[in-house]
């Protein structure tokens, strides 16, 4: 047995690798600008470099010598890109394609002070003389040069009486180690356990998770619990009368559960049962009685797709030979049912199980925002909402890794629950 | 029990399907929202052509809160908008949300599912590697995630929905293509020297499309409940009359006695998703010869 | 012999499936006896309802069929009229049954020891159940501590033979074998058969034998019975109808080399 779960531990290996690159790919690479999606317009560039160097998205991608910064944006006079309108005594040809300063003008280029603890270098496509960061640069013919500076003092650009003349400009931070990575940043984060810092709670994280984790608990494990009692019992009955009009009831029953969009049973439910009839509190999370409603809700939802899965296992069982074997024994129809088919039945029944306890973890996103649970699925809604970036990323990240672990875990099971499984 | 040998599986399939009167009911009411669809398109176009703003779009306080009646046979919002055009709208929004999402997901997924059940070996590894970690990803909050990152609207709503869906068709496709690749037709494909593409998409997909068409119609309600979920909370369709949209709006006049919003919009996606799902499942014992007796 | 040796007799027995245009009898009036102590075949292709009249001694044919008549007279008790619970009684006690594929057949989760052991605690009190088994196992000369093993375990030979010995466990006065030996390897399927020889000798059991392979008739069948489509078209002693079958249809089964026969499922 331990030689299994090891092998089966080494295959959960690559898949993890798999999800941690995916939320990787997802934030780093799709995400584009997060800063810009987190903070919103109207913050300074300055935040917004706080904001990547505390991610490391400041960082090379995976792997490189030179950075990004939000201090000066890249110049391209070919296609008019930069931001030389703000300069004094500059014009652009949409022509030639050029910025041209005009004589005797110093130019502040940075947005904000460079960091004095590093090196940054400038990529110059130019004609004509000019100070660039303390080097001069003189060329007759278009040229294209590199500069490189320690930060810490202001950078400006000079020009004498000559004239000078820009292609392109642009300013990179230089990276003493190559590996030192967004990617690399991002594990070797996780593998200190840090999982960042929510910008709209100015919080680690981890806490917040902690603390929403007991209320979404309360909710989803009796959701979780209460949901098989009722959907395996109810496919045995199903089983028990299959071809009746009772089964075919509940064949129905479930499409039709399955087909209510899950906004419609809390909507329905709150309006009806809390607000109309006064069952229950509306909205809140004080008492075991502002649980029952959501709870209820949850079961309900689930119930159909549970119980159509469920019965298909059942019957599936009941047209096997070895019931019929049962019967020439003279084994009575409910101990077929409940010893014989129900144990075989078990083996399909625990992988379903065990694979949907990641979702006690996420808790239900919406049965929380609107009953005023104050769980994992509140947060995760109000983060998504508010595009509190690192939030979502662990919230993914934790499932996803959740899943991992319950798919190993229903393997587990299944090796318990059926002898034909061979170990090792 | 004996079955009439008919010419192909779909001559087959549509005749079971043709005696299965609870599937035809639900075919007739696909076709119903189909049109209702495309109607909606048609006066969308209309309107844009005009380019003037609809009058499912225009608030008129004056008619707010009509309740159903002649003029407005499901009442009006409480921007004195009409439901029933609104309503018309929120099923060109889910068609086309379903449609794109499967369009994106479905040829991810059958591209996949093929070359790893043809070619097995790295590239099966590859693929079955690239949807456990897919498959591993927390549903619904991925594909928030995923809408949150590209930004509001449809296209979050699609690369959501369309990113997230392949893997269980994959999974499907995989294990069907590994079950022919065995057979004699595409073993004589191969003794005549056919290419692996060759192979694929032309001798064997015809013969799994039924997976595919099983799949697109339950997958076809689940991604408009999705949409319907996402605008709901706001992070869906912004300026357009969805489904989701509408609920959320008829959601705050329910409390105050306005039920006809909230219950023509919710019968509209029950039905809509209960006719897939039927249908659906009916199809897929129709095409499935293992079911039959 | 007079019919009150009959230990099984089947009168015009009808088994139905479907209605209207898609009636189909499986059973159409067949009637049959079984004698105390005698190995009776029923033979016939598949899809003959040979299957299915040897399920409906019990009232174990599938849900869909319909009893449409007839009586089965088990001890001079018709089972057709009989309850679910005195049905219970005499299933695995009285009559008991081996199937065709041992391995679907028993159940996969329980161990040999547990399924041997349900068949007789469910008909009979105060017997030491592990002896009982062991003891039964002897009788299908098994080693006893196979009873520990789950079917997945075992050959197919093993697991017939365990379902023999459980069908033995309440000493039953008929033994319905439903193609016994079709699923096995050829060696396998003769030990099997000198087994069922052996038991029809020694504990004087009936035996029902229903097969599609003459060869098994010539070995073991005191009489038999030759269906076709729902009928019996043929009925003697194994010797008279082996050596100048009357019907047509007994000369075309006879004919099919046996080994060569397909293996094929049994029809519902």
């Amino acid at each position: 047995m331990l030689k299994y779960i090891a092998k089966r531990l080494f295959q959960m290996f690559p898949t993890v690798v798999g999800v941690v690159l995916v939320t990787f790919l997802l934030f780093n690479v799709v995400g584009g600008d997060l800063a810009a999606t987190a903070l919103g317009k109207n913050v300074s560039l300055q935040m917004m470099e706080d904001f990547d160097a505390q991610r490391g998205l400041d960082k090379p991608l995976f792997f490189g010598y030179r950075a990004g910064t939000r201090a000066f944006e890249d110049l391209d006079a070919s296609v008019g890109r930069g931001r030389w309108q703000a300069w004094s005594n500059a014009t652009h040809s949409a022509e030639t394609g050029t910025v041209a300063i005009g004589p005797q003008t110093e130019i502040l280029l940075p947005a904000f002070a460079l960091d004095p603890g590093r090196d940054y270098e400038w990529t110059v496509v130019y004609r004509g003389k000019a100070i660039l960061a303390g080097e001069a640069l003189d060329s007759g013919r278009w040229s294209r040069a590199k500069i490189r500076f320690g930060g810490g003092r202001d950078v400006f650009l000079q020009t004498g009486e000559e004239p000078f003349e820009l292609r392109r400009l642009s300013l990179r931070k230089v990276v003493a180690n190559p590996f030192d990575s967004q990617l690399s940043f991002y594990v070797r984060q996780l593998l200190r356990g840090d999982l960042g810092t929510s910008e709209y709670f100015k919080q680690p994280v981890a806490r917040l998770l902690a603390d929403g984790i007991v209320p979404s608990l309360k909710l989803t494990v009796p959701i979780f619990f209460i949901g098989i009692v009722v959907s395996v019992s109810l496919s045995l009955v199903c089983a028990f009368f299959r071809d009746t009009w009772l089964d075919r009831f509940f064949v129905v029953l479930s499409v039709a559960l399955m087909s209510i969009n899950y906004l419609v049973y809390i909507v329905a439910g709150q309006y009806l049962l809390s607000y109309k009839l006064g069952w229950f509190p509306v909205w809140g999370y004080e008492s075991w009685r502002f649980l029952v409603l959501p709870v209820a809700i949850g079961v309900v939802s689930g119930l159909g797709a549970n119980l159509r899965f469920y019965r298909t296992i059942m019957l599936d069982e009941m047209y096997k030979d070895y019931v019929r074997t049962a019967f020439a024994k003279g084994v009575s129809k409910p101990r077929v049912l409940f010893v014989h088919v129900l144990k075989n039945a078990m083996i399909p029944i625990i992988t379903n199980v065990v694979i949907a306890i990641p979702f006690l973890y996420t808790g239900s996103l919406l049965l929380e925002s609107f009953f005023g649970v104050p769980g994992l699925g509140y947060l995760g809604i109000n983060a998504i909402l508010s595009s509190d970036i690192d939030v979502v990323r662990a919230l993914v990240l934790i499932g996803a890794l959740l899943f991992v672990v319950a798919n190993l875990l229903t393997d587990l099971c299944y090796a318990a629950a059926d002898p034909r499984v061979k170990l090792g | 029990m004996e079955t009439e040998k008919g010419q192909s599986l779909w001559g087959d399939a549509w005749r079971r399907l043709k005696k299965n009167r609870l599937a035809m009911a639900c075919l007739g009411m696909v076709v119903f929202f189909t049109l209702l669809a495309l109607y909606g398109e048609g006066v969308h176009q209309y309107w844009k052509w005009k380019d003037a703003t609809p009058p499912f779009q225009l608030a008129d306080l004056g008619k707010a809160y009509t309740a159903p009646g002649l003029h407005h046979w499901m009442g009006t919002d409480g921007l004195g908008r009409d439901v029933m055009s609104r309503l018309v709208q929120g099923a060109r929004i889910a068609y086309k949300v379903g449609i794109v999402t499967s369009l994106i997901a479905i040829p991810i997924g059958v591209f996949f599912g093929c070359i790893a059940g043809y070619f097995g070996g790295r590239t099966d590894d590859f693929v079955v590697w690239l949807y456990s970690t897919f498959a591993s990803m927390p549903g619904l909050l991925f594909i928030l995630a995923i809408a949150m990152l590209v930004g509001k609207g449809l296209l979050g709503i699609y690369l959501g929905i369309g990113l997230t869906t392949w893997v269980g068709l994959c999974r499907l496709v995989r294990g069907e293509v590994i079950k022919h690749k065995e057979q004699t037709y595409v073993q004589a494909a191969k003794a005549l020297g056919l290419g692996p593409a060759r192979i694929i998409f032309l001798h064997i997909l015809p013969n799994i499309m039924h997976v595919v068409i099983v799949t697109f119609t339950l997958r076809f309600p689940a991604a408009v409940g999705t949409e319907v979920f996402m605008s709901f909370l706001g992070i869906g369709v912004q300026d357009e009359p969805s489904w989701g949209l509408m609920i959320n709006n008829a959601r705050m006049r329910l409390w105050q006695g306005m039920w006809w919003e909230m219950t023509f919009v919710t019968l509209a996606v029950f039905l809509l998703v209960l006719a897939f799902n039927l249908l659906g499942d009916a199809l897929r014992d129709a095409l499935d010869p293992r079911l039959n007796d | 012999m007079t019919s009150n040796d009959n230990i099984l007799a089947v009168e015009d027995l009808g088994v139905h499936f479907g209605s209207g245009d898609g009636l189909v009898k499986a059973v159409d009036e067949v009637s049959f006896t079984v004698r105390r102590g005698e190995t009776v075949a029923l033979v016939g292709e598949s899809g003959s309802g040979k299957s299915i009249s040897a399920l409906s001694l019990t009232k174990l044919a599938p849900r869909a069929a319909r009893y449409a008549g007839g009586r089965i007279l088990f001890e001079g008790r018709d089972m057709l009229a009989l309850s679910d619970a005195e049905l219970r009684r005499i299933r695995g006690s009285r009559i008991s049954y081996i199937f065709q594929e041992p391995m679907a057949s028993l159940n996969p989760v329980f161990t040999i020891q547990w399924q041997i052991e349900e068949a007789i605690r469910l008909h009979q009190r105060g017997v030491d159940r592990k002896r009982e088994v062991a003891r039964l196992l002897g009788l299908v000369h098994l080693p006893e501590r196979l009873a520990r093993a789950y079917p997945h375990e075992m050959s197919g030979g093993q697991l017939q033979r365990c379902m023999i010995a459980m069908a033995l466990a309440c000493s039953p006065d008929l033994l319905v074998a439903d193609e016994p030996t079709t699923a096995l390897d050829v060696t396998v399927q003769r030990e099997i058969l000198n087994l069922l020889a052996e038991l029809g000798r020694n504990v004087g059991l009936s035996i029902l034998m229903i097969t599609h392979n003459f060869g098994i008739v010539a070995d073991l069948a005191d009489r038999v019975y030759v269906m076709q489509k729902g009928r019996i078209v043929e009925e003697g002693e194994t010797r008279q109808v082996l050596y100048d079958p009357r019907a047509e249809y007994t000369r075309q089964l006879m004919a099919a080399v046996p080994r060569l026969h397909p293996r094929t499922e049994e029809e519902q």
